[in-house]
């Protein structure tokens, strides 16, 4: 760690007040010698939740997320954020978040953990039902419509663009109209 | 301004024992710029002021400051009397200049100018021929004229430009010395380290090659030091250090939050960093 004045003052310049002088460099060497230092890296991104699209800085440690906050530079939001944009750090962070899938069945009270295959075949069973039996491929003046208005979509607000793009894509192939994102609303 | 300055660095000499030393220099110093009579004068042409400052010159330049040589003579003697009492370093270069002071043969007026100007060949010769490392003379120079900037800042001299983008101060030109993350919002503000003028930046840009690459720039943190960062540019290897307000608490003097933080210079400087591409003379 030690330094010589030269080479102090080659990286730091004069501005270092008092560094010439040698004044509080013994300290600041002692001070600095058993610090451990950590990097991490800021990157701009784009709230996903509504459409105003507010700027937001997103710090990360290797490669694992650490803190967000609003971009003080981004033309919209100018650092500021909604309290939804504010505690976007739990999309990725959050000990509350539920982590497997839930159901509750008709007339029940309480909610009881369930199997991904179980919720799948039930969604599945459920969205073909509902579209087999509510599909109109004629509407009343005998335009193809291939349609169904049983089943609606909203969301999400977590999803990315390619995500959203292939989310609308199959809801369409199911004959969907009903189909909105969290940035819409 | 005084009395914000020598209760932070109370604050700091009570926090933290081992800042004692340099609490106390800081104290005379900043006293010494508050009592001392003021030798420079500046005039500022409004008119041109606008224009200049919109194709990115900062406000002064060389041709608008005025020295008076008697006043800055007894403010420089005092001010070499402080750093020799307090400096650990370079005794004999400061009684060297002291001598070349009382003999008439440091033309300060010409010096302070050249300091302004970046222009060290004057400053160079004047450190030969009085027998000092042309870095001290600089740095004594540059405090000189950092008081006198300030001074003249206290008495109202300010810059009306708005959106100066540079990384480069808006008023003398001077480099940032360190930078504050202020408001809620956390908007990077940048303090010159000459007149302490500050101004608004981006947050993602190096204040010294403008580079805005996200993958070159990131910034360090010490173990146990809340609240204060290290920016840095893997493309040009400068810093800058980065009080976060948030953190610490709004309204702190950075001048002395960049001599309380000398320790994260020399971290910086251990990890190949160094605050941009000024050479010193000499070093």
């Amino acid at each position: 760690m030690q330094l010589n004045r030269r080479n102090f003052l080659k990286f730091s310049g004069t501005t270092v007040a008092g560094s010439v002088l040698g004044i509080g460099l013994k300290a600041a060497e002692a001070e600095a010698g058993p610090l451990a230092i950590q990097y991490a890296r800021e990157t701009t991104t784009i709230c996903p939740y509504c459409a105003v699209g507010c700027g937001l800085i997103v710090h990360t440690r290797g490669g694992e997320l650490i803190n967000t906050e609003g971009d003080p530079d981004h033309p919209i939001n100018r650092g500021t954020l909604c309290s939804k944009g504010a505690s976007i750090y739990q999309l990725r962070h959050n000990e509350q978040r539920i982590t497997e899938p839930m159901y509750r069945a008709k007339g029940a009270r309480e909610w009881k953990t369930v199997s991904w295959d179980w919720a799948l075949d039930q969604i599945a069973d459920r969205v073909k039902a509902t579209r087999d039996a509510t599909f109109t491929e004629k509407n009343a003046k005998g335009q193809v419509v291939n349609r169904t208005e049983a089943i609606a979509s909203v969301g999400s607000a977590a999803l990315d663009n390619e995500e959203c793009y292939l989310l609308q894509k199959m809801l369409r192939s199911w004959g969907l109209t009903s189909i909105e994102h969290q940035a819409r609303i | 301004m005084l009395e914000k300055r020598l209760q932070r660095l109370q604050e700091l000499a009570t926090a933290k024992p081992a800042l004692n030393e340099v609490c106390r220099f800081y104290t005379c110093l900043y006293r010494l710029f508050d009592n001392a009579v003021p030798f420079l004068q500046v005039e500022v042409d409004d008119e041109m002021a606008e224009p200049r400052q919109k194709q990115g010159f900062p406000l002064l330049s060389g041709d608008m400051l005025t020295f008076d040589p008697a006043a800055a003579q007894i403010f420089f003697a005092a001010l070499l009397q402080v750093m020799h009492e307090h400096g650990q370093q370079g005794q004999d270069e400061l009684q060297a200049l002291q001598t070349a002071l009382q003999a008439g043969n440091l033309n300060l007026t010409e010096l302070l100018r050249a300091v302004f100007e970046r222009n060290r060949e004057p400053i160079s010769q004047a450190a030969e021929a009085t027998g000092a490392q042309p870095a001290l003379l600089e740095y004594c120079l540059t405090t000189a004229l950092g008081a006198a900037l300030q001074r003249c800042r206290a008495e109202g001299l300010k810059t009306q430009v708005q959106n100066w983008d540079q990384g480069y101060c808006p008023l003398c030109g001077g480099l940032p010395a360190i930078a504050e993350l202020s408001g809620e919002e956390g908007q990077k503000r940048l303090q010159c380290s000459l007149c302490n003028s500050n101004w608004s930046f981006h947050r993602l840009t190096c204040t010294h090659c403008g580079n805005s690459d996200h993958d070159s720039l990131a910034y360090f943190t010490a173990e146990g030091e809340p609240g204060c960062r290290v920016d840095i540019c893997r493309k040009c290897s400068g810093y800058l250090k980065v009080v976060d307000s948030r953190e610490r608490g709004e309204g702190l003097p950075l001048e002395i939050e960049d001599v309380a933080t000398l320790h994260l210079d020399l971290l910086a400087a251990k990890e190949g960093f160094s605050r941009g591409k000024k050479e010193t003379p000499g070093a």
